[in-house]
């Protein structure tokens, strides 16, 4: 290669590597406009609550022996995690941060950091009866905040999601009440 | 940060030195009671429910927040508006003033699973966060804004602008995180402040904050250039004893936070601003100064404007 043409080139990559340093710089977050206050409230609510819920689910092999919480838990893990991976392209699409924003906070139909960690070193029906309640709780509070979303959210994107999702808690509800679960711990 | 607060401070006092000597180089009219040492008035509101709403952060989504017990207007839910609030009609709050339809709301402590009820009125005062207290305007109908960070870091908290002086009870102060233990009968106590400069046009932001400011050095900064009404949340628990099970509905003392939505009926506010904060006085819900009182006061003996019933 010439040695001016090289010259050239580098001065290129000079002049490209240099001109972010002399614009402004750019605004922290810029949140797509087709995305309103509620459509990014549901989403930053329904990612950390998957996330959790999830998390949960996974103990149900090793920390229970109820065969019918085992399966219960397992009908459900598989559709949440899709679920999740949907909510998480919405947010990047919709250009909201990734971080928690609900992080140490008591939350309607989560768990606090603290009963995570308890119900980690619970075993047994007395692992069940804990489980049994968080799955009712995030079922029926993930459904409340979808049904709001559709109400006021605005992303047409979002809100197809956020109706499948609610169609998804029905059926994960009616999981739950055939599932003998409920039966043995009441849920409130 | 906490030099910027301790001009300021100094600022307050210089400022009431000039207006001492101001009198007294003008003579005639010179009364001790004269000097201005506080620029302020204060709403009293009782807490009317808790809910896990947010209609600021968290607008038209019920559930979808850490709860918060909220004074003031009392049908704020997570569907509030400026057009629902100002809907209510005069006397729809818990606040002294029948025409402060403002919302106000702030995480509910609990210990363990208990919450901490807050069952007497708390104050929240309206001051002015420049040295040119004559300048504060009254905030624009519909402003909002959060306070403080959920997400704050203790440090984050102990050197914030707002900060006063943390948590405290009995004689223990600058707690930057809930204290061990509070002597008996004593109450939890946080005061806190809010930025006072407003950009002039938008009456939220995406982060609900960068709408406003905190003055520097006394003075509105020209990103932000309107000064309007420094609120600073005095806000008491009756938390007292072994605090280890307390908390907020955010978490931890540093994650303290709080809310606002104008909706005073606009003339009423600008009597109290002009009376009181513009006016150099130390007044109460009504707009009167107890150790002023030949200064009048703005509102009636109902909280209300003369002539209203």
């Amino acid at each position: 290669m010439p040695l001016r043409l090289t010259a050239l080139l580098l001065l290129g990559v000079l002049t490209a590597c240099a001109a972010p340093a002399t614009q402004p710089p750019p605004p922290t977050a810029t949140v797509n406009p087709a995305y309103n206050p509620t459509d990014a409230a549901w989403l930053e609510l329904m990612i950390p609550m998957d996330q959790q819920f999830l998390q949960i689910l996974d103990l149900a092999p090793t920390h229970s022996t109820n065969p019918a919480v085992r399966r219960l838990a397992a009908q459900l893990a598989p559709g949440h995690r899709t679920e999740l991976q949907q909510l998480v392209a919405l947010r990047t699409q919709a250009g909201l941060p990734t971080s928690n924003l609900h992080e140490g906070h008591d939350m309607p139909g989560m768990m606090t950091a603290d009963e995570v960690v308890a119900i980690g070193n619970l075993r047994g029906a007395a692992f069940d009866k804990v489980l049994a309640s968080e799955i009712q709780d995030h079922l029926s509070q993930s459904a409340l905040v979808t049904r709001s979303v559709k109400a006021a959210g605005h992303s047409p994107a979002l809100k197809t999601l956020a109706t499948r999702i609610e169609k998804a808690r029905t059926q994960q509800l009616v999981f739950v009440r055939t599932s003998g679960v409920g039966h043995q711990t009441p849920l409130s | 940060m906490f030099p910027r607060k301790k001009v300021l401070y100094a600022g307050g006092a210089a400022a009431g030195v000039i207006a001492a000597l101001l009198t007294a180089l003008t003579g005639s009219s010179a009364q001790a009671d004269d000097l201005v040492t506080h620029h302020e008035f204060q709403v009293n509101c009782t807490v009317h429910h808790r809910a896990t709403d947010d209609p600021i952060v968290f607008p038209n989504m019920p559930g979808a927040s850490h709860e918060h017990s909220f004074v003031g207007n009392t049908t704020t839910n997570a569907a509030t508006t400026l057009d629902s609030l100002n809907a209510a009609g005069a006397y729809s709050t818990t606040c002294l003033n029948p025409d402060d339809l403002s919302a106000y709301w702030w995480p509910t402590m609990f210990r363990g699973d208990q919450p901490v009820i807050q069952t007497w009125a708390q104050t929240i005062y309206y001051k002015s966060g420049i040295l040119d207290y004559q300048a504060v305007q009254p905030f624009p109908q519909g402003i909002r804004f959060v306070v403080g960070s959920p997400a704050a870091t203790e440090d984050a908290f102990r050197t914030a602008p707002g900060a006063v002086e943390g948590w405290e009870c009995g004689d223990s102060f600058h707690n930057w995180d809930f204290p061990v233990s509070c002597p008996a009968g004593t109450q939890l106590n946080i005061r806190y402040q809010a930025p006072s400069c407003w950009n002039g046009h938008d009456l939220d932001s995406a982060d609900h904050k960068s709408h406003m400011a905190y003055p520097v050095n006394g003075v509105c900064p020209s990103t932000h250039p309107v000064p309007v009404p420094m609120l600073e949340f005095k806000i008491a628990f009756p938390a007292d004893g072994d605090l280890a099970g307390i908390r907020l509905a955010s978490g931890r003392g540093f994650s303290w936070h709080y809310d606002f939505f104008n909706a005073w009926d606009p003339p009423t506010l600008a009597a109290l601003v002009s009376h009181c904060i513009n006016g150099g006085l130390q007044c109460d819900s009504r707009g009167f100064d107890l150790y002023k009182p030949d200064r009048g006061q703005a509102l009636g003996d109902n909280y209300r404007l003369p002539g209203r019933p």
